[in-house]
């Protein structure tokens, strides 16, 4: 009797330190994944703020404003992010109401940036451009 | 003695729930701690917000000034100042604007040069910094065939935190007399341009004429075209 309990708990040991080793594995795995994610995220972000500035700066988003023809949008789009899925909205912020949306839902990972437009010469209330990229591709 | 295994299963199971559940919460919220990250990307969105005022400004005041830009400017950022709370979690002074511009010029015919708005941005408070200048070579001539037309050579490009960018300008007039008359733009490589303007009067009762170009971004330059 007293030989099978001491098997037991060899047993119960050694489960125990399976278990431990597993968790600190895991633990080990975590944390390394999310070091490469966020200093991919920081890098990533920069590149889609400086996209989303190019985009303003020369003028696509006035241009839709003053239009409301997205098709020069789409174009500057497709040649700042090639081969990237995106999805672009444009929001009123004081009515809420929803200007413009553009590209396809995007699956997750993605990547969240905005900025607000106070006042556009071309749109008397203050917008929100909002855009979410694909980060499939740049997780390596 | 009895318990130390069940005691070691039950710590380990702790960890494993932990791993799984806490971490990768406490990690999210690390990329978002990166996320609110503002000192690189601020700067662009900041320099956004300047040029839709530069735009919103040079559009509603056609004849600016150096002082005009900078009170109008400052008069908007402060109006906004919540907003920029709301969205950025900044206050962005007003007196850190500083709008240096040589207009009004006065370009006199087949000689060149140099329109200009410099608008920069310095907060010790918040890591900010920007420099952009707007600049534009101006070069007119009179060509005269059936009509008498005033062509303009122009170069025009936007210079924001050494990044160099090409705003093509899109609308160009002349005010002649209280007359507009719009140029036809022909734009010869990235950064220049040809514009004609047919005068609708005789040359020799002209004295001088008034040239605006606008960009696809909303911002205004003008300058005075001296004929004499």
């Amino acid at each position: 009797m007293s030989k099978l309990k001491a098997q037991g708990k060899i047993l119960e040991a050694i489960v125990a330190i399976t278990f431990l080793i597993l968790a600190l594995i895991t633990i080990r795995s975590v944390s390394s994944g999310c070091t490469i994610l966020t200093t991919s995220k920081g890098t990533l972000r920069d590149a889609v703020n400086k996209v989303m500035f190019l985009l303003d700066t020369y003028g696509h988003i006035d241009e839709y404003l003053r239009t409301r023809d997205p098709i020069n949008l789409e174009l500057a789009l497709s040649k700042l992010l090639p081969n990237i899925h995106y999805k672009l909205t444009i929001v009123d912020l004081n009515t809420s109401q929803l200007i413009l949306e553009l590209g396809s839902p995007i699956k997750t990972p993605f990547l969240e940036d905005y900025y607000i437009k106070p006042r556009s010469a071309f749109y008397n209330n203050p917008i929100l451009v909002k855009i979410i990229i694909s980060k499939e591709g740049y997780m390596q | 003695m009895k318990f130390k295994g069940q005691i070691l299963i039950i710590l380990a199971l702790f960890i494993l729930i932990f791993t799984f559940t806490i971490i990768p919460l406490v990690s999210n919220n690390l990329m978002a701690i990166d996320d609110t990250n503002i000192n690189t990307t601020l700067e662009y969105k900041v320099a956004s917000i300047l040029l839709d005022y530069l735009a919103y400004t040079t559009d509603a005041y056609r004849n600016y000034n150096e002082s005009v830009l900078n009170n109008v400017i400052a008069t908007l950022l402060d109006s906004d100042s919540n907003l920029f709370y709301r969205y950025y979690r900044v206050t962005l002074s007003s007196s850190n604007i500083l709008i240096t511009t040589n207009i009004p010029n006065v370009v006199a015919l087949y000689s060149s040069s140099s329109l200009y708005i410099k608008l920069s941005y310095s907060d010790n408070k918040i890591p900010i910094n920007i420099y952009m200048l707007i600049n534009s070579s101006v070069t007119p001539s009179i060509i005269s065939q059936v009509y008498t037309i005033l062509l303009v050579n122009v170069t025009y490009v936007y210079v924001v935190n050494s990044l160099r960018l090409l705003v093509p300008l899109t609308k160009a007039y002349i005010d002649v007399n209280g007359t507009i008359v719009y140029g036809y733009i022909e734009r010869n490589d990235d950064s220049s341009y040809t514009i004609y303007f047919p005068l609708p009067i005789p040359l020799n009762q002209l004295s001088e004429v008034t040239l605006y170009m606008g960009d696809k971004r909303g911002v205004f330059l003008w300058c005075v075209i001296s004929l004499v």
